[in-house]
């Protein structure tokens, strides 16, 4: 159990670490901004299918 | 004495000869019904032996059609409806006269009526659309397994009252558009108000008053009655009428569509879904298009693959929807409408989204193509989906990386998330019957003090929680709608706990909304 207690408190102080680094800033900043561009790209392709949908009823019965 | 009911052994036939002999409507015309059909197989599914039919019965959302439009026209229309109920067991006239009227020796108790009620169809006394208020059993549940799992979400209690015997039926009614006071609009608006009338308290407005309040505020609108269907503006002005807030969300994407239809609909709201139905060919192309329908979906369908987000891997249960069930006026109730993917190409080769419908003779060539979600809700449900799921997936990606990177390694694997509208009651409830929380946690979230409705975004890992992710749903956007979050893994809250003091990352995240889900472990201690 002890071992355990040390093991975790270790894995948060490096995780601390990792994330106060330059390196861990620069890894999460590009894992959110790459998580913005998905979600754009997820809202703007909506838009684009209420365009598709809008021309679609308005093409007439053959 | 002429009896007031009949009982017979259920067939398809029976059923017909029933709709023809209790309406205006002929056997012809009900044959061509799209309904026919999905009744048939319907009541195979439900196993359906005994018909009870009940004369002369007395509707009331018919009578308000009756007392609206009916009773002022020319030709004499009845004002009494017929009720056809359906049992999966079976019996005899003589059984069920043993019963009513108090026979000792009776081998029908009432018990083994409500063991095997699968709910009523009301006919109409008229010349074409003949079902009215209809109450039928789901489809049976299924287990989670290889072929997924049905859910019903919106289904209520509706008490049935046979010559003093006691029935019920869970489900959520259905009734068929007439043209004249109600379209199909109406009839889907109808069932919404079924569902959304028990949860939310407000009252109910039978076909011909949802017509009259949702043209009333749009006086270059042709005239209410005969119906020739109610626009989006309409359908949102019914909806304001019974108190309630029309949202309407974007429905392009279809990830983002089935994502906002399962977290709403498991919140017990049910959707007002509108469409195109586009006849195509056998490669899928459109020949025409038929013109704008409007259901009510009440139930999904899961299945067992979870679709990964685009790039981001993201994985979200409501990615494995792949079947609604809607009350379809032209159709049925609870019928399926697919997601499987296919596309229609049109004239200028643009690739659409559409889903399956069941109309049509021939399967698959009537396709639709989602135009409009309409969800009503309750005023004070103010935080939209949209904003919940993005900064849920925002702070899934930077668990993300922290896993890919070895920080967190006691999480192999990517976290599946399920988000969803709930309320502190049912919160709650399943907090109490949870074993996965440690005993000082799970006393002070039961006593925590919480809004009454709650955006929860549920993460798991290997099937087991990890951490749920609450947000103030009655907030509004500008405001710290982030609730708290509820730590079943200590480890991972540790780690998380720890790494939120970091100052930077305050900084990389102060503006966004996943920020306040960070803001929160900060304050967190680290004990």
């Amino acid at each position: 159990m002890a071992t355990l207690e040390k093991n975790i408190h270790e894995i948060a102080r490096e995780a601390r670490e990792w994330v106060s680094s330059e390196k861990g800033q620069k890894t999460i900043e590009k894992a959110l901004k790459e998580s913005k561009e998905v979600l754009s790209r997820l809202h703007q392709s909506s838009v684009n299918n209420a365009e598709k949908l809008k021309s679609l009823a308005s093409q007439k019965k053959q | 004495m002429s009896s007031n009911f009949k009982v017979l052994e259920y067939s398809i036939g029976k059923l017909k000869g029933i709709l023809a002999d209790n309406s205006k409507a002929s056997i012809y015309l009900i044959e061509s019904k799209i309904y026919i059909a999905y009744f048939e197989e319907y009541f195979d599914t439900l196993n359906a032996r005994t018909i009870i039919v009940e004369y002369d019965y007395v509707d009331r959302d018919f009578l308000e059609d009756f007392a609206g439009y009916y009773v002022r026209c020319f030709p004499d229309y009845k004002r009494y409806c017929t009720r056809i109920h359906f049992f999966d067991r079976l019996f005899t006239e003589d059984n069920f006269k043993s019963l009513i009227s108090a026979f000792k020796d009776s081998l029908l108790t009432e018990n083994n009526l409500q063991n095997s009620y699968l709910g009523f169809i009301i006919v109409k006394p008229l010349p074409k659309t003949i079902i009215g208020r209809t109450c039928l059993r789901t489809y049976p549940k299924n287990d989670a397994g290889k072929d997924g799992e049905r859910f019903f979400p919106i289904i209520r209690q509706y008490n049935v009252n046979l010559f003093g015997i006691s029935l019920n039926v869970e489900t959520l009614a259905f009734q068929e558009q007439d043209q004249v006071a109600a379209a199909c609009a109406t009839s889907a608006l109808w069932t919404v108000f079924q569902g959304t009338g028990k949860k939310f308290q407000h009252s109910i407005p039978s076909p011909v008053k949802i017509t009259e309040k949702a043209v009333q505020s749009f006086p270059w609108a042709t005239r209410a009655f005969p119906s020739d269907g109610l626009t989006a503006e309409m359908m949102a002005q019914a909806i304001r009428d019974v108190g309630l807030e029309p949202f309407r969300p974007n429905p392009g994407d279809e990830y983002i569509r089935k994502a906002t239809l399962y977290a709403y609909l498991r919140g017990q709201i049910p959707i007002l879904l509108g469409f195109t139905i586009c006849k195509v060919n056998d490669q899928y192309q459109l020949d025409h298009t038929i013109g704008g329908h409007a259901v009510a979906v009440t139930g999904f369908h899961l299945g067992s693959h979870i679709e990964p987000l685009m790039s981001s891997g993201f994985l979200l249960k409501a990615s494995q929807m792949d079947k609604i069930y809607v009350h379809d006026d032209q159709v049925g109730p609870f019928s399926r409408m697919n997601f499987d993917k296919i596309k229609i190409s049109s004239e200028d080769s643009s690739q659409i989204d559409s889903i399956s419908t069941s109309w049509g003779s021939q399967r698959g060539d009537y396709r639709a193509v989602i135009n409009l979600m309409l969800i009503p809700l309750y005023h004070k449900i103010r935080i939209p989906f949209e904003i919940i799921f993005d900064a849920s997936m925002s702070f899934d990606s930077f668990i993300e990386i922290l896993r890919t990177e070895g920080m967190i390694p006691f999480i192999e694997e990517r976290l599946e998330w399920d988000i969803y509208l709930t309320t502190i009651n049912n919160l709650k409830s399943d907090i109490f019957n949870t074993a996965e929380l440690e005993s000082e946690l799970r006393l002070e979230i039961l006593s925590y003090r919480l809004p009454h409705f709650i955006w929860r975004a549920a993460a798991t890992h290997k099937g087991e929680k990890v951490l749920d992710l609450l947000f103030d749903a009655t907030d509004v956007e500008q405001g710290q709608f982030f609730l708290r979050a509820i730590e079943y893994n200590q480890k991972l809250s540790k780690v998380l706990r720890e790494i939120s003091k970091v100052s930077s990352l305050e900084q990389t995240f102060q503006t966004t909304s996943e920020g306040k889900i960070i803001e929160w472990f900060k304050q967190q201690p680290n004990d």
